[in-house]
């Protein structure tokens, strides 16, 4: 509606007394164009054009006194012509709005100026409302003002939800949490809200009317004015639209990080920016904290020491927090006390003295924390109870808060304590709690992860110095892991084997067993013990025994395998010894009892052979069948006596003898089996020690046995030569002697067999007199072999311990 | 022959009464009967007098105090007394020497009880006389 009436009185012109003409043509086109189309009305007609209309029409003299009112107005605000007329029209408009109104328009007649205002007029109910009213000068055809034209519109509606929607706008700006501030173009505040009051520490009388740089630091502080200017002269936006990150200046001038969003509204007045500052301390120094976590735990993950990783987390928590000193201790759990471990800033004396804390239930801010599994906080040293030996000792060095918080492990024992150190009394709040609770479990994480990679590097070290044969493989049965002790059992490379499959080392032995014992591993997931045969590198089969450990996911599913190898090949050997050893005594105390019957048989065969010798003539025919069965029953009996010295456990009968007297009683007793053969038999003592701790007897059966063998084995001249000579037994002083024939020496599977019983080159002999040899010297702790010169002749050393 | 008289007569004649003498009274002891025949056929043989015979330590005990020999050849492996229990039973009224076969290795210490010889069977005839002569050395 007050469109309409707006634009009707754009287009109507008084002309003359009676008449006026409408005009259509552009409002803005000037008034004393000429009309293309004019309508031309009567007075009577105007009224009753008025009269319809739904605003208040009337029209004023040159004066500004009212004429004419439409019926509109009378309906309206209740007046009659003869109250309206004149000045009376005025008596309704609002008090509060009478002397604006009115001034404006006297000003407005004086210059002969278009009158727009907004005005309370009182109703006929005795309200008021708000009403839009315009009123423009009318010329006569002579160019002079005659008349004023005037329309009033009701726009209470509208102006009542403005009202509403400024004071609700105020409202909100009083009650943001964000400092809300709105500046003109000058950079002069106009107006700022009690957040911002509570921000920067300033009264809003103290802000408003300044320029918006005292609430900025420098290099902001000088520069604002300048990036204001710029924006008017570009109209570039560097912050109008953009949240941008800045620093604030309180009135104390310290200064915070904020986040500033600006905006910008044009008015009549010109151009109004509205800045919402947001105080970002916190999330400033969250970001910092998480930056600081991050740091440590890439010094965790990258392998760094554990000293070096509580020294970074003490660092970065000082440098989020400058006004605290940290320190980690941590518990020793052997020594039973705490440890210093981490700080920067605290003093050296006090690090020291609070090294080696025993934790308790009164020790101190950290050692209490450690006793209990629960934070401490010391508020201010000087008030709160604590052992005085503490209170002196933080005033000693300046301390006048601590709030220590245990580290806990997963397990949920305590490893040590982190703890935060003041100069001032200070009480945690929210976000100093979680600092500190967070610094403490990154200490954990880190203190775990650290030991868990030690144990493991160690772990990695002992799978690398262990002999035994330590193989990953997959569940698969391909090699993944293979250690220097499978290297050396194997002896195949790493490199050699990393990828291939276990079943490489399978031997032709066995293999089958071993896929049953893979499907029991599957389906039991437990550690297996067996024993197997292997190939080696070089096709040599080895006996291993292995300890199998399945590995298995979190998830339960079974990854690999590990193996842990020994080569108990030598071991195999002897056990198979042993089992030969119990053998042979089980035959040695048979052969005993065979021994001794055989000696009973054998003497009644002698008895008959001597009393048949009285009888049958010598040189007969049957006398030499009773040599024959002489000589067969001095066979049987030196096999029988052979045989059982062979396996009968030796018991020595040792005194001090010397050496040359028994391997010469030895050739003196083979005297009569040399007979008349020419013998040459040399000794070189060298004028060694030859008196040793030994069985004479036995001894001398070695030296015969060796004289017989020689006696056998060499043709005449048969040249037997002794030398002696000092040697060691592991260390220990022996003496050496060797013997030696000039016989043909012996033969390589000789010299490898010679000592096994049972093996004789004669064609007579048990076979086990060099056997018997070796054993009566391993009872002595000494060792018959082979001579290993290449001079002719068979050569046996006998070396023999001084003390055994 | 000087032949001892009365029984049980303790320590006497010493073997070196007897060096001069060819002629031995021996008394032997052995379980089996073919050894006793054996030392019946062959002591003769070698000149000397084989005086009593027993198959058990207790009968020889007994014979040789009732008639004690210049010489005892026993065995040791015999029922109801063993030949070393006999000699030690022996030893504590006589002084005769004593030779020990056995097919027993030789043990091991000090002959003991007048024992001067010990050999392992099987024994040659000659092995047995030169053992009886060791035991009364010219």
């Amino acid at each position: 509606m007050g469109l309409v009436s707006r634009h009707l009185s754009d287009f109507v012109r008084f002309d003359g007394e009676t008449t006026m003409r409408i005009v259509d043509q552009d409002p803005s086109g000037a008034a004393d164009r000429p009309a293309s189309r004019a309508l031309f009305l009567t007075v009577p007609d105007f009224a009753q054009l008025a009269d319809v209309l739904p605003s208040m029409v009337w029209t004023c003299d040159a004066n500004g006194r009212a004429e004419y009112f439409n019926a509109r107005w009378y309906e309206v605000t209740g007046q009659t012509p003869e109250e309206a007329k004149g000045w009376g029209w005025s008596e309704i408009i609002h008090p509060d709005d009478r002397t604006r109104v009115m001034t404006a328009w006297e000003q407005a007649v004086k210059l002969a100026q278009t009158f727009e205002f907004e005005v309370r007029y009182r109703m006929a109910d005795g309200t008021y409302r708000w009403h839009q009213a315009r009123t423009m000068p009318m010329q006569n055809n002579g160019g002079q003002i005659d008349h004023w034209f005037g329309i009033g519109t009701d726009i209470d509606q509208s102006h009542a939800s403005e009202e509403a929607s400024a004071a609700m706008t105020q409202a909100i700006v009083e009650a943001a949490v964000d400092p809300i501030i709105t500046i003109d173009e000058r950079g002069i505040v106009e107006s700022c809200n009690p957040a911002t009051e509570r921000l920067f520490g300033y009264a809003a009388r103290e802000v408003v009317g300044q320029n918006v740089m005292i609430l900025m630091p420098e290099p902001y502080h000088s520069e604002h004015d300048g990036y204001l200017a710029e924006y008017l002269r570009t109209g570039q936006r560097k912050i109008i639209g953009i949240d941008r990150e800045v620093v604030g200046r309180r009135k104390d001038g310290t200064t915070f990080p904020m986040e500033l969003a600006v905006s910008e509204v044009r008015s009549r007045g010109g151009r109004t920016f509205t800045g919402i500052v947001r105080d970002i301390t916190n999330r400033k120094r969250l970001e910092n904290e998480l930056r600081g976590q991050a740091k440590v735990l890439e010094r965790v993950a990258h392998g760094d020491s554990l000293p070096n990783v509580l020294q970074t987390l003490v660092a970065v928590a000082e440098e989020t927090r400058p006004e605290m000193l940290g320190l980690v201790l941590l518990l020793d759990e052997q020594a039973g006390c705490l440890q210093h471990k981490a700080s920067i800033r605290l003093p050296e004396f006090f690090c020291e003295a609070i090294d080696g804390l025993v934790p308790g239930p009164d020790v101190g801010c950290c050692g209490t924390a450690a006793f209990t599994a629960k934070r401490v906080i010391v508020e201010d040293f000087r008030t709160q109870i604590l052992n005085a030996n503490y209170r002196e000792m933080a005033e000693r060095a300046g301390l006048r808060a601590c709030w220590s918080e245990p580290i806990l492990s997963t397990a949920g024992g305590v490893l040590g304590t982190f703890a935060m150190y003041f100069r001032k009394p200070r009480t945690p709040d929210e976000n100093d709690l979680a600092f500190i609770s967070n610094s403490a479990q990154l200490a954990s994480l880190a203190i775990e992860r650290i030991q868990a990679d030690e144990s493991l590097r160690q772990m990695a070290s002992i799978v690398d110095s262990t002999n035994e044969a330590i193989i990953l493989e997959s569940s698969d049965g391909i090699i993944e892991s293979w250690n220097r002790g499978a290297e050396r059992i194997y002896g195949f490379s790493a490199a050699e084997t990393i990828g291939k499959p276990i079943a490489m080392l399978d031997s032709d032995v066995d293999s089958d067993k071993q896929d049953v014992i893979v499907e029991r591993l599957r389906r039991t997931k437990q550690i297996e013990r067996l024993e197997a045969i292997r190939l080696t590198k070089f096709g040599r089969r080895i006996h291993v025994s292995l300890s199998v450990s399945p590995v298995v996911d979190s998830a339960g599913n079974l990854t690999h395998f590990v193996t842990v190898q020994n080569d108990i090949t030598e071991l195999k050997a002897a056990q198979s010894k042993l089992i030969q050893g119990a053998r042979l005594a089980a035959i040695g105390e048979m052969l005993s009892a065979t021994a001794h019957e055989s000696r009973n048989a054998l003497q009644r065969i002698q008895v008959s052979l001597d009393l048949l010798g009285f009888d049958i003539k010598e040189g007969s025919e049957s006398r030499l069948d009773l040599d024959r069965i002489a000589r067969a029953k001095n066979d049987l009996l030196k096999l029988f006596e052979d045989q059982r010295s062979y396996v009968a456990p030796i018991q020595l009968d040792c005194s001090r003898c010397d050496l040359s007297e028994t391997w010469r009683q030895a050739w003196k007793n083979l005297e009569a089996s040399r007979g008349d053969r020419q013998t040459d038999f040399a000794e070189v003592t060298n004028g060694i020690n030859l008196t040793c701790n030994i069985d004479a007897f036995r001894i001398e059966h070695v030296f015969r046995n060796l004289f017989e063998n020689a006696l056998a084995a060499c043709s005449i001249p048969v040249a037997i030569e002794i030398h002696c000579s000092n040697t060691d037994i592991d260390g220990a002083p022996a003496v050496c002697v060797s013997v030696r024939d000039n016989g043909p020496g012996l033969t390589v599977e000789q010299k490898e067999r010679i000592f096994e019983a049972f093996y004789t080159t004669k064609t007579k002999g048990t076979g086990l007199g060099m056997a018997i040899a070796q054993r009566t010297m391993e009872a002595h702790r000494g060792t018959i072999s082979v001579g290993t010169s290449d001079r002719a002749g068979a050569e046996f050393l006998i070396v023999l311990p001084y003390s055994q | 022959m000087d032949a001892p008289s009365g029984d049980c007569q303790p320590l006497q004649g010493s073997p070196k009464d007897r060096v001069a003498r060819d002629t031995m009274r021996i008394a032997i002891a052995d379980d089996a009967e073919d050894m006793r025949q054996y030392f019946r056929r062959l002591l003769p043989r070698f000149g000397h007098e084989l005086i009593g015979e027993a198959d058990n330590g207790r009968t020889l005990v007994n014979l040789c105090q009732a008639n004690p020999p210049d010489l005892i050849i026993t065995d040791i492996n015999m029922p109801e007394m063993d030949g070393l229990q006999a000699a030690a039973e022996i030893g504590k009224t006589l002084s005769t020497p004593i030779i020990v076969i056995s097919a027993n290795d030789v043990p091991k210490g000090k002959a003991q009880n007048h024992i001067v010889e010990y050999l392992v069977k099987p024994i040659s005839a000659n092995e047995l006389q030169a053992a009886i002569l060791r035991a009364f050395p010219a």
